[in-house]
């Protein structure tokens, strides 16, 4: 690894903070217009043409907040916990591949750029791990904030994500068991190889994923640890200005990622697998589209979903993560490894 | 170089938490230090080349068993203020955990490692590779295994040196059986935990 | 391998710088008066009655601990599922057979935790 190796991961990362920083504003203001669409509403259109420079109105305005550290707080976690909800969500989008590699001769020298930061034989289980760890951001702020109704919020959270994390595992096996690899770009490769995007074959694991990535970013209908209504606002209640906004931000940055890794797979990630037997592969400006428009997509429904559905009960929450998501998940299972193995022998 | 610059990171992460866990003042904090430790040792599992035990540790230890410890904090204690965790029984805990510290310093130290010269630099660190995939007669037989299979579907670049398909085969074949005594402990644990949760 | 883990470190400080900026600039240029009452913890307009740091039900130990069990055993389903098809063609069904027992097993302890009422949450 030399320095100009070392120079092009410094400019993904670059690059992947600040794409993720620009798509957590503009999926602030893309939920807003739609919601407000769906409810006969306007939303946001006084900043700039149709409203777009809202979020950077946002931005600036939290920026100038009062930030309020409530009495009795235990301040080394209570500055942590937005912190590490930030970081985990911005860690989890690093095996993400976003467009084939392209060639380029650097100094005289030819080099592979990836549009991707790192792929392992493991990235599956990396994405799993680091979001497992998101649970902990909001565990520390309903601990740390001296408040019951952002440690009830905190603790029903960690409870929510760690039972729809077992049937997002689950799910995330028959995908394996399909494909034969744990690594992202052997997916999507496999997807391609085969002409069809893994929905087509796991129609079932997708839809428990789309449900338990709905349940770990802790949005509506399973926005339990800020139910507004009996929790004030949850974990959060006691942060104020950019404090918030780094929890704002994880979630957001969180549904990017789930985003992504629904593309990546089980849409076919960044490639048109049926459509591209006819076009050939096509160049990498248009795979980044491609990549975009689905991960636009997923986030669409995301809000869509949650104008739609109103919150569930919390104890059939969990009754419905325990007791149904996970047998189907497991039955899912048995039945796609049954079928494989016949076909294989 | 490099390898070392990289185990003296995860190294200080692991031991910087460790101290950590010792010297917070508050039982809860102690809890946060034991995952920055635990996400160090993740951190060394990757470094020796075990990307699915580095996978594991984040996702059991990490993910799981800290959140377990940080809910039993909370169920326990009355975790706030400066209740110090120090107590009279210091010493002896001092002299026990020294003392597992020089077993297993004396152990690593006599045990004879195998190393593999031709590996990659044929430094220490990565000759131990193999051996925490498995026994390296598994791995092989997985290695040959797995290329054949790959060629007859798709090219998996990545997959061929990868030691997850090394230890599902070893867990599928040579260790079956510890395999399905694992599944009996988890099911007695589980009937465990119910039990004493209960009361 | 090294080189792999690398960018990781790498993405690790920038996120990290990020969360430590943005904490700085909360802190030095938002405004600021304290005063006693503003600084209390929030409970809808209610003075707060002690504190929030209280004993949590033995409930969430639970499910924690039904969580570590099968997510060990989620874990040991990936190595076998990446390497499923290549343990067809050498043991057959055998290979089927080895995971159906492993999780047979870990059924009976599911259903056993069901029937206890340790999903239900009252």
């Amino acid at each position: 690894m030399d320095a100009i190796e070392l120079g092009i991961v410094a400019l993904k990362c670059l690059v992947i903070v600040a794409v993720l920083l620009t798509g957590f504003a503009y999926t602030t203001f893309l939920e807003r217009k739609v919601i407000a669409r769906m409810q006969q509403r306007l939303g946001p259109n006084r900043a700039g043409p149709f409203g777009l420079l809202q979020p950077a109105a946002d931005g600036v305005k939290l920026i100038f907040k009062e930030n309020i550290t409530p009495v009795g707080v235990d301040r080394f976690v209570y500055f942590l916990a937005p912190i590490v909800s930030m970081v985990v969500a911005i860690m989890a989008f690093a095996v993400m591949p976003v467009a084939d590699p392209i060639t380029v001769t650097i100094g005289g020298q030819v080099r592979e750029i990836r549009f991707q930061l790192a792929d392992f034989n493991v990235a599956l289980l990396y994405v799993l791990g680091i979001t497992s760890l998101a649970v902990y951001g909001l565990v520390l702020a309903g601990w740390a904030s001296n408040n019951k109704f952002a440690l009830i919020g905190g603790l029903r959270s960690a409870a929510q994500m760690v039972s729809y994390e077992l049937a997002m595992g689950v799910a995330l096996v028959s995908v394996v068991l399909v494909v034969g690899s744990l690594s992202m770009n052997d997916i999507v490769d496999w997807q391609v190889a085969k002409g069809l995007p893994l929905i087509v074959l796991q129609p079932v694991a997708f839809g428990i994923y789309a449900i338990t990535a709905i349940a770990e970013t802790n949005r509506a209908p399973f926005d339990f640890p800020e139910a507004e209504q009996e929790l004030v606002a949850g974990y959060h209640t006691e942060y104020t200005g950019m404090r918030f906004a780094l929890f704002f931000m994880a979630e957001y940055i969180n549904m990017i990622t789930v985003s992504g890794l629904a593309a990546t797979l089980f849409l076919g990630g960044h490639h048109l697998p049926f459509v591209e037997r006819f076009t050939g592969n096509l160049p990498w400006f248009v795979d980044i589209g491609v990549f975009l428009a689905k991960v636009i997509l997923a986030l669409f429904l995301f809000i869509w979903i949650r104008a739609t559905i109103p919150r569930l009960r919390y104890d059939r929450l969990m009754a419905f993560g325990w007791k149904v998501l996970l047998p189907i998940s497991l039955a899912n299972l048995a039945l796609t490894a049954v079928v494989i193995a016949f076909l294989a022998r | 170089m490099m390898e070392m610059l990289a185990f003296g990171l995860v190294a200080g992460v692991a031991v910087g938490g460790a101290i950590g866990v010792v010297a917070a003042r508050n039982v809860f904090v102690s809890a946060l230090w034991l995952v920055l430790s635990f996400i160090g040792v993740a951190g060394i599992y990757a470094i020796l080349g075990a990307d699915f035990l580095a996978a594991t540790q984040v996702l059991i230890y990490v993910g799981a068993i800290s959140v377990l410890i940080l809910f039993a904090v909370m169920l326990t204690h009355h975790v706030m203020g400066d209740e110090r965790s120090n107590n009279r029984q210091a010493f002896l805990a001092f002299i026990v955990s020294s003392s597992v510290v020089a077993a297993l310093g004396v152990l690593a130290y006599r045990t004879d490692w195998p190393i593999r010269p031709a590996d990659a630099g044929g430094s220490v660190v990565t000759a131990m590779r193999g051996d925490l995939a498995g026994s390296s007669a598994a791995s092989t037989a997985a290695q040959t295994g797995a290329s054949t299979a790959l060629t007859s579907t798709v090219d998996l670049a990545l997959n061929q040196d990868s030691n997850v398909v090394r230890l599902g085969q070893a867990l599928m074949t040579e260790h079956l059986l510890s395999f399905e005594i694992i599944s009996l402990v988890l099911l007695v644990a589980l009937i465990g935990a119910i039990v004493i949760a209960r009361d | 391998m090294l080189a792999d883990y690398a960018p990781l470190v790498v993405l690790l400080a920038f996120a990290v710088g990020l969360g430590v900026i943005v904490m700085g600039l909360a802190h030095f240029i938002g405004p600021r008066s304290p005063s006693p009452v503003k600084d209390q913890t929030y409970e809808s307009g209610m003075t707060a009655i002690g504190g929030a740091q209280r004993r949590v039900p033995v409930r969430y130990y639970l499910i924690a601990t039904l969580f570590i069990l099968f997510d060990i055993e989620v874990i040991y389903l990936y190595p076998w599922a990446a390497d499923f098809r290549n343990l067809v063609a050498k043991q057959g069904f055998g290979a089927l057979g080895g995971m159906a027992v492993f999780l047979g097993i870990l059924l009976v302890g599911y259903v056993y935790v069901w029937r206890e009422g340790a999903l239900e949450w009252d």
